[in-house]
């Protein structure tokens, strides 16, 4: 726990201490902004303020997103050598990886965060559907645990940020659109199965819409235990490799 | 304190270390020599619980390293051979992380202590990407000595680094031997006879050579060596050259010859010999021994 | 340092190989077998995960004996059988939680949870007889709607005790099935309810629009099913009416299709024949319509309608102009003497037209006021929504007895500019009605639809001065004049009040009215201010750096 805290620590002090995190933070913000003033504009007089349209947005946004935000994790250790230092310290390599994870993922959840200005916003000029939007941001954290999860496991597998981001890019794609596949299989059954394994089929169908369901919470929770753990298995098949 | 048995080492079909043994006791720096690629990397990798091993016993500080990785692990101060350090860290915040993961008691104090030993107090709220080569050589000295380990691995600590710096690392690291086990690798012959008490001798993962440094006096040719390179019939030169009382060894190289003798009295006795015969000498110059030099001599 | 073997398989990598097939075969097996019992996958699973284990053994015998004799495992073979096994322990636990159907609500109107009303329509599914059947069409590319249509259908499902079973069909692979609905699948309905019958047909089957709120549509719709087969409107077709089965613009097969769609029986019937054979009008008739009849009734006729209404019959009478000596409802005729006698309605022999109408002429007349009193008039000219006026093509003109013999009461009128014109041999001979006080024209505000009610034989009748509107040509455009006759027969029928279901009304109000400048200042903040101080910081950090 202690050396999960250290870690932690030290990789958040690298996001908050790189200028490079502040641009993509910018950017960040300057999307969902720019997404925010357009729904106002639009829904003046007409209809409520969607409660869950920036939770949406960031669904697709976090397939480009989070691949950049974790792809230095471990490949970045590894080139340095820094990896060496840290499996031969007295540490778990659960500890490694768990920290360097929930950095990624505390600094995900701060920029989150910060959108939520827009629904003081909203608040404060209208009455939007609080609790449904609250769902829906609880959603999109799983749905991004789950996407810098997977993030972290690729950035264990090699040394090279770039080759770690594209592979986390790629296996984000296929699990979010995965199921365009049963679209040309066509057949119903496999496109429930296979829209059941992507990351947006337990958001758009639940968080989105305002519907807390458990297996969602289940879903998201199982592939970011299993991506953790076998990003684990990965850095410390270095000791008996 | 380390204690290595028949250690073997594959990489697939490629034996890196192939059934090496040796230990070393506290208060005494062992040096792991051999050129590049013989191994050494490899052996202290295996030391800091780094990489398993393909058979054999390796014990650190009493435990196995594979059984008691943790308490191993715990036990061992290792700086790796290109210092891996975080650029965007402060040199205390970076050898304070180290401090504090190791589990090290009273870490701020211990970090405010392995900084001045270091002489790097002064630069502690520097990033750690502004430091020197030679100032990182010393961050990574502090890092591994950061939570008082018993045990000190220090891989190739000299390479890379300006004479002056050499100099420096060389005298803290003799600075260490009381109180640690110092196991310490390096391809530079005069560097491990200055400063190690013992030196363990490998080469393509086999153990060439074992002992107190004066093995490397005794089992090789110890005193001068020099080049010499004499106008004149090469054969003519060499027979001169053989017949100096003061020379022990011969050897072509080059357009002359490596010389090998006793002290001054061998350069004397090249200018006696030109003098006598009325010989003109175009160079003259001594040469380090090699390594190389003296595997070869050790393995014939 | 990683002296890898190359591309080259080794035998210990075809055996990790094997392990991992045979880990995956074992989780699709027992996912599969916790899914849908023994089938064919969750044996073929098993099939896979032996002959993946089969080749672990064969090819790294050591290591297979090293696992089953209990010795150390190696590390390798660990971390792939551990990663499995907490894999099968996700799949599991995910399974589990999918079948227990843990959902919250977390709308603020509460649209992912049945309303009071509509708990009390799933109560009447649960004391009612027959299961009902919910048959849903989705192609595989509408999965996403159906995850979310199927979140509605599991609250209905469950609160229903599973009295309510949810079927979905996918129209491509069973376009059989998908065919008996193809009408309404064109019309962008998708999801029916049906009864169960003991054999396992399906019956009463109508159609379930769902626009977004599907709580309550789908509530409105069950309560129409259980209504359904409880009413039956019969088509007066003796006296040469409006045609029911015609699917032309004179026929009347819309009104008819939509009654059906809402589970009402429809059924034709002639007073002639029941007056020739001295039978009387069915007593399960809830109404009877008599739409456009272009004859006079004869007296035997009306002694058949009065009987049935003496017994507290409804009637729905659409009593159009016509240029005939044989006009239905003629000032003098039997049957006006009769509605006027008996519920203070009748019909002049004037035609309306109306200056201030905005219709096609003066004589295709929109309504212009009307009493939203009664049920009838309540769903007619909405506030800014223009289609849910009514028009009239030729519309005749109602008296109205202001002293009645029994309730009654207007529910149309035409504007005060309007005139009855009495010439009407001109209009429709010559399409010419100018306003002549010689001839009798009168200029007033005329009733074109009326209502009576009698509360000692709870007898109803609808009268409206115009027939033409109730053709399947008018009767959509606009769409006010379905609204008028569907809700004339809900009120007769007592429909309405059987289906009665109050929608819940939602707590989101739209955006109130924001100023230009307030909008600004939010996107300045938002989009300047709040991006461009992440800017500032990266800013300072980098310039920070650059200096050391």
């Amino acid at each position: 726990m202690q050396a999960t805290w250290l870690v932690f620590r030290r990789e958040i002090g690298q996001y908050l201490g790189s200028p490079l995190a502040y641009v993509m933070g910018a950017a960040f913000l300057l999307l969902t902004g720019i997404t925010f003033n357009n729904d106002l504009t639009l829904s003046i007089g007409y209809k409520p303020l969607a409660p869950a349209l920036i939770p949406t947005l960031l669904a697709s946004i976090l397939i480009l997103f989070a691949p950049l935000l974790t792809m230095r994790l471990l490949a970045e250790e590894q080139r340095e050598g820094t990896l060496e230092l840290l499996l031969t310290a007295p540490i778990s390599d659960s500890s490694i990886v768990v920290g360097k994870f929930l950095s990624a993922w505390a600094y995900f959840t701060i920029l989150l965060a910060l959108t939520l200005v827009y629904q003081v916003i909203a608040v404060s000029i209208s009455f939007p559907d609080i609790s449904h939007m609250l769902g829906s941001y609880l959603g999109i954290w799983l749905y991004a645990g789950a996407a810098l999860a997977i993030g972290t496991l690729f950035s264990s597998t090699t040394e090279n940020q770039i080759l770690a981001a594209f592979l986390s890019l790629v296996t984000l794609i296929v699990l979010y659109f995965g199921d365009a596949i049963s679209q040309i299989v066509s057949n119903t059954q496999l496109a429930d199965i296979l829209f059941n394994l992507t990351l947006r089929g337990h958001f758009m169908a639940s968080f989105a819409i305002g519907v807390l369901r458990a297996e969602d919470i289940v879903y998201y929770a199982g592939i970011i235990v299993i991506a953790i753990f076998i990003a684990i298995q990965i850095v410390s098949s270095r000791r008996w490799r | 304190m380390i204690e290595v048995k028949n250690l073997v080492k594959k990489y697939g079909n490629f034996t890196a270390v192939d059934n090496i043994s040796f230990d070393a006791h506290p208060g005494e720096i062992v040096g792991l020599l051999g050129p590049n690629g013989a191994g050494k990397t490899t052996t202290m990798r295996i030391l800091t619980g780094y990489m398993p091993v393909t058979s054999g016993e390796v014990k650190v500080a009493g435990y196995d390293v594979i059984e008691d990785s943790m308490e191993v692990r715990q036990r061992v101060g290792y700086m790796p051979e290109q210092v891996p350090l975080y650029p965007d860290m402060t040199v205390e915040a970076f050898v304070l992380y180290w401090a504090r993961l190791r589990q090290t008691e009273k870490p701020k104090q211990r970090t405010q202590d392995v900084l001045e030993q270091f002489g790097l107090l002064d630069r502690r709220k520097k990033l750690v990407r502004s430091l020197s080569k030679g100032l990182r050589q010393r961050l990574g000295l502090a890092q591994a000595l950061v939570h008082s380990p018993s045990v000190i691995i220090l891989d190739e600590p000299t390479i890379g680094i300006d004479p002056k710096q050499v100099v420096e690392v060389r005298e803290v690291v003799r600075s260490l031997r009381e109180n640690h086990t110092i196991l310490f690798s390096s391809h530079i012959l005069s560097e491990v006879e200055q400063i190690c008490d013992r030196v363990v001798i490998i080469n393509n993962g086999k153990i060439v050579a074992e002992g107190t440094t004066d093995i490397l006096g005794e089992q090789t040719h110890s005193g001068l060596a020099l080049y010499v390179h004499i106008d004149g019939e090469k054969a003519h030169i060499e027979q001169l050259l053989h017949d100096l009382p003061a020379v022990t060894d011969i050897q072509l190289h080059e357009s002359g010859f490596i010389i090998r003798g006793h002290d001054e009295e061998l350069r004397h006795a090249v200018m006696q010999v030109v003098a006598d015969h009325r010989l003109e000498l175009l160079e003259m110059r001594p040469v380090d021994r090699r390594l190389e030099d003296i595997f070869i001599k050790l393995v014939n | 340092m990683n002296e890898n073997g190359g591309l080259q398989l080794t035998r210990g990598q075809l055996g990790q190989l094997g392990i991992a097939l045979g880990s995956i075969g074992l989780i699709v097996t027992a996912s599969s077998f916790l899914l849908s019992g023994l089938s064919t996958m969750t044996i073929a699973a098993l099939i896979m995960s032996v002959v993946g284990f089969g080749l672990w053994g064969f090819f790294l015998p050591d290591e297979f004996r090293a696992v089953l004799t209990g010795r150390q495992m190696r590390n390798s073979t660990a971390a792939i059988l551990s990663t499995a096994v907490l894999i099968g322990i996700v799949v599991t636990a995910y399974i589990v939680v999918q079948r227990a159907n843990v959902v919250g609500d977390m709308t603020i109107d509460e649209r992912f949870t049945l309303s009071d009303p509509s708990l009390d329509v799933v109560d009447a599914v649960i004391r009612n007889s027959r299961d009902i059947q919910i048959t849903a069409f989705y192609n595989s590319q509408e999965i996403e709607y159906r995850e979310v249509d199927d979140q509605y259908f599991q609250l209905f499902e469950e609160a229903s005790n599973g009295r309510i079973h949810v079927v979905y069909v996918d129209p491509d692979e069973q376009p059989g099935l998908a065919a008996t609905y193809a009408n309404a699948l064109d019309q962008g309905i998708y999801v029916f309810a049906s009864f169960i019958e003991a054999d396992g047909s399906l019956s009463s089957t109508i159609p379930v629009p769902i626009t977004g709120y599907h709580e309550q549509e789908i509530s409105q719709r069950l309560a129409i099913l259980l209504a359904s087969g409880q009413f039956t409107v019969y088509f007066e077709r003796g006296l040469d009416t409006l045609d029911p089965i015609d699917n032309q613009q004179q026929g009347m097969s819309v009104l008819n299709n939509i009654m059906r769609q809402n589970g009402l029986i429809t059924n034709p019937i002639s007073l002639a024949e029941l007056a020739a054979s001295n039978e009387t009008i069915p007593e399960d008739a809830s109404a009877l319509i008599i739409a456009q009849p272009h004859r006079q009734m004869t007296a035997e006729e009306v002694a058949v309608l009065n009987e049935y209404l003496q017994r507290g019959g409804s009637v729905f009478i659409a009593a159009d102009a016509m240029l005939t000596d044989d006009l239905f409802m003629a000032p003098d005729s039997i049957f006006n003497t009769y509605m006027w006698d008996h519920f203070g309605l009748r019909m002049t022999d004037m035609i309306v037209v109306d200056p201030a109408s905005s219709g096609e002429s003066q004589i295709s007349i929109l309504s212009a006021q009307v009493f939203t009193g009664n049920d009838i008039g309540e769903n007619i000219n909405l506030e800014g929504q223009p289609d849910t006026s009514v028009q009239f093509q030729i519309a005749r003109a109602i008296e109205v007895n202001d002293s009645p013999p029994v309730q009654n009461g207007r529910v149309i009128m035409s504007s005060p500019e309007s005139w009855g014109e009495r010439d009407w041999n001109s209009l429709f001979q010559q399409n010419n009605f100018t306003f002549d006080s010689s001839e009798g024209d009168v200029r007033d505000q005329f009733t074109t639809v009326a209502w009576a009610y009698d509360d000692a034989t709870d007898a109803k009748v609808v009268l409206v001065g115009d027939g033409d509107f109730l053709t399947n040509g008018r009767v959509q455009s606009p769409q006010g004049n379905a609204t008028l006759f569907l809700d004339s027969i809900g009120w007769m029928t007592g429909f309405t009040e059987e289906v009665q279901f109050q929608p819940r009304s939602y707590n989101t109000t739209p955006v109130i009215f924001v100023g230009g400048q307030m909008l600004d200042t939010i996107a300045f903040f938002t989009i300047v201010v709040m991006p461009g101080s992440l800017l500032l910081i990266a800013l300072a950090i980098w310039l920070r750096r650059t200096r050391q």
